[in-house]
């Protein structure tokens, strides 16, 4: 008997989130933890979607809104809402979110280029769009949407 | 094979004792103070350096501690052209060490150097070198033997001469003879070896004498050491590091990593302390109120022995001033005299390591473009002799460094001047500004109005890069000068940045806080107190006009209460004081500075943030960048 050879099929594992009505995935390597939204110290003269730094058990992050950042809409925040803390070219940032749903392992094979706007999301911040049954999962490109020389750049025009 | 611990511990001592040796020199060149010690020193190197079996840095030593002999018997002058060459001799001792060393630099003037000692020496003629000869035995002295001296330690090592009969039986004779000027406290060989057919003649010995030097070497030679063909006689342990004056102090080193780990769990604690209070305050529970009580001044007790151990005295930093002013002064013609002043003063010691660069450079411009030379001075009716005054001093939780001179002047017009042509103002701008600013323009970077670009100092790089390496610091710095009689620039440093006592002020809804040692008051301020300068509020204060700034906008804090009467933080910028106004004076606390990460760019304006003791994150302001 012939024994087929199953491939591995690559797997991305996603965290996956909320904000507004999309749904959003972020690498899971890159996740350090998800949090309930605590008191957020503002930082004078940032861009408005850095909302500020939060304590995490003593060291201190700061805090950005994803939804201000890609510009969507911005609705009250529930009692679902989390802080996903996540680990970008070894800076940690918090990001506030909806709500956050289960992790998901999508196939390489069900994730395609991204259009040059998902989700209300321009395309360069974005890594790719996963099919999972009937849900678009948008990926983000976290390097991209998080860098530190573009918060540096809008913190220069706003002199 | 050189232990390295050994080599550790040399080369410890040898910089030591070669810092010092730069200072005494330039002393004795002043007052004819100090050749005991200087001679000690030159010994001490020969000694060591031969131990470790550096024999060029030994030889070189040894000439010069012959002619500091000479200089102690009277029998050569000191001369400017004397205490050059044993600071160039110094100098050479510091290159043969780093060569044996390191290998990098080289000692080329080496040969030119004992050609030079010779001369010094006169027909001393070629001495044979005892290093060579004499038993190099580490012993150590075990605490109980310690006890049993009476008096300075000392150490004598001896080699026999080659025909010297039955060498047992005269080194024995030899202690014998020691016994009789002091303790043996031990001895190599001991006791049976020296009887036995194959003792080589050679012998140290460790004893503790109450007779001073002068006085051991004279009976030593004439009625003990007989039938020797070479000894030495040396302290045991003698220059430890520590007070100038001799006293022994009990240090260790430590590295500075260790200290820094240290630090960090202290910071820590004064966190976990400030939460256990605020859990503390709100129950209900008398015993935990005193526990919590006790905890936090044992902490702050820990916290400040701990910043204490980073501590180092300027001692460190201001000791290589003396050498420095006299080579400058003697190389641009100018006669200087260099006061120094409060060098015990403590910093922190990485603001120790940060300041001599900046201070050097300051002394240097000092001295090149203040000082003026000797026949200047006399026709303007000056001494003859310029004054730089090195002073240290500490304020409060800060530390002011001041290198202050009674030459020129700062020229304003002439700052003002380049300041336009260099386009680095507008007309416009210089209007507003008062002689004061304007001297304070010479921290720009592209200002130097000194003409000709010596080689010292003075390409217009100098004054800027001294101001943003204070700044990096934590510190300010400032100048201030009277035209034709002097100048003066004082830096003003935190004394430590990690943990750090703060003013906690409320704006609005928002906590922020300042370093007090960027603050110099806190005052009420009635609408009546205020004048308005050209558009912006300004106050007195100290007989200056300082401007005042609303925190709320400056921070563009949402919600601001109005009040009355202003609540204001005068804050010192280095080029000048400003006044920011709050709501709330929210009372003193140490807090532990932490970095904000590295999302975030560096905002000029902030210091860092800190967590409270309810956990809460606060904004650390800079003063210096506010405005």
């Amino acid at each position: 008997m012939k024994r087929k050879e199953l491939k591995q099929e690559e797997m991305e594992q996603l965290v996956v989130f909320r904000l507004g009505k999309e749904e959003f995935g972020v690498q899971i390597l890159q996740v350090q933890e998800i949090i309930l939204l605590s008191p957020i110290t503002r930082v004078p003269k940032t861009p408005a979607f850095v909302e500020g730094v939060i304590n995490l058990r003593g060291e201190i992050i700061p805090v950005v809104d994803l939804r201000k950042r890609f510009g969507l809409e911005v609705g009250e925040l529930g009692e679902d809402a989390r802080i996903v803390v996540v680990e970008v070219e070894g800076n940690l940032v918090g990001m506030i979110v909806d709500e956050v749903t289960q992790p998901l392992s999508i196939p390489a094979s069900q994730i395609q280029p991204p259009p040059p706007l998902a989700g209300g999301v321009e395309a360069e911040y974005l890594r790719g769009i996963g099919k999972l049954e009937d849900r678009l999962i948008v990926i983000l490109n976290l390097e991209r949407a998080l860098s530190p020389e573009e918060v540096k750049a809008l913190a220069e025009m706003e002199v | 094979m050189k232990n390295q611990q050994y080599l550790e511990a040399y080369l410890d001592e040898s910089s030591e004792l070669l810092e010092k040796l730069d200072s005494r020199l330039v002393e004795f060149e002043a007052s004819g103070d100090g050749v005991d010690e200087l001679f000690r020193i030159f010994h001490t190197l020969k000694g060591s350096s031969a131990s470790m079996g550096f024999e060029r840095v030994a030889l070189l030593s040894h000439r010069l501690e012959d002619i500091l002999g000479l200089v102690r018997e009277g029998k050569l002058a000191v001369s400017s052209d004397l205490v050059d060459f044993l600071l160039q001799g110094a100098d050479g001792i510091r290159k043969l060490i780093a060569e044996e060393t390191e290998g990098g630099e080289v000692c080329a003037n080496y040969q030119d150097l004992l050609r030079q000692a010779e001369a010094f020496l006169g027909d001393r003629g070629e001495e044979a070198p005892e290093a060579a000869h004499l038993p190099s035995v580490k012993l150590e002295l075990t605490d109980r033997e310690r006890k049993q001296a009476a008096g300075a330690l000392w150490k004598l090592s001896l080699q026999l001469a080659e025909d010297c009969p039955l060498k047992g039986a005269r080194s024995l004779l030899i202690l014998k003879g020691i016994e009789e000027l002091g303790k043996v406290l031990k001895s190599h060989p001991a006791g049976s070896a020296l009887e036995s057919e194959s003792y080589d003649g050679s012998l140290v010995v460790i004893f503790s004498s109450s007779l001073s030097w002068g006085e051991l070497e004279r009976r030593l030679t004439e009625k003990v050491l007989t039938e020797v063909a070479a000894y030495r006689l040396e302290q045991y342990d003698a220059p430890k590091q520590g007070n100038g004056n001799g006293k022994r102090t009990t240090s260790i080193r430590v590295e500075a990593a260790k200290l820094d780990q240290l630090l960090n769990l202290a910071g820590e604690l004064v966190i976990v302390q400030a939460q256990l209070d605020q859990l503390a305050g709100s129950e209900e529970n008398d015993a935990l109120k005193q526990v919590a009580a006790d905890n936090q001044r044992l902490i702050m007790d820990l916290q400040a022995a701990v910043m204490k151990a980073r501590m180092v005295p300027l001692t460190s930093v201001f000791g290589r001033f003396p050498r420095l002013v006299r080579d400058l002064a003697r190389e641009l013609n100018k006669k200087v005299e260099l006061v120094v002043l409060g060098s015990e003063t403590e910093v922190d010691r990485t603001v120790a390591e940060g300041i001599t660069e900046p201070l050097l450079h300051l002394v240097r411009n000092a001295i090149d473009h203040g000082i003026e030379r000797p026949e200047l001075r006399k026709a303007k009716g000056k001494e003859e002799t310029g004054r730089v005054i090195l002073q240290a001093s500490q304020e409060g939780e800060a530390v002011l460094i001041s290198v202050e001179d009674d030459g020129a002047g700062i020229d304003v017009e002439s700052v003002r001047r380049t300041a336009l042509e260099r386009g680095l103002v507008t007309e416009s701008q210089l209007e507003k500004l008062s002689d004061h600013e304007i001297m304070n323009l010479i921290f720009l970077p592209g200002l130097s109005t000194n003409e000709e670009v010596t080689d010292v100092s003075g390409r217009g790089v100098g004054m800027d890069v001294v101001r943003s390496t204070i700044e990096d610091l934590g510190g300010v710095v400032s100048a201030v000068s009277t035209p034709g009689e002097g100048t003066k620039i004082t830096i003003r440093l935190p004394l430590t940045l990690a943990i750090v006592k703060a003013l906690l002020v409320g704006v609005g809804s928002e906590t922020y806080a300042i370093p007090l040692s960027q603050i110099v008051e806190l005052v009420r301020l009635a609408p009546e107190d205020l004048q308005d300068v050209r558009g912006q509020d300004c106050f007195f204060y100290d007989e200056q006009v300082v401007g005042l700034y609303d925190l709320a906008e400056l921070l563009e804090v949402p919600d601001k209460k109005c009040s009355k009467v202003h609540k204001v933080v005068v804050i010192d910028c280095g080029q000048r004081l400003i006044g920011c106004c709050v709501d709330e004076f929210l009372g003193q606390q140490n807090i532990v500075v932490k970095a904000i990460g590295g999302y975030l760019p560096q905002y000029p304006y902030l210091g860092g943030a800190t967590i409270l003791g309810d956990g809460q994150v606060v904004l650390i302001l800079d003063g210096r960048n506010l405005v």
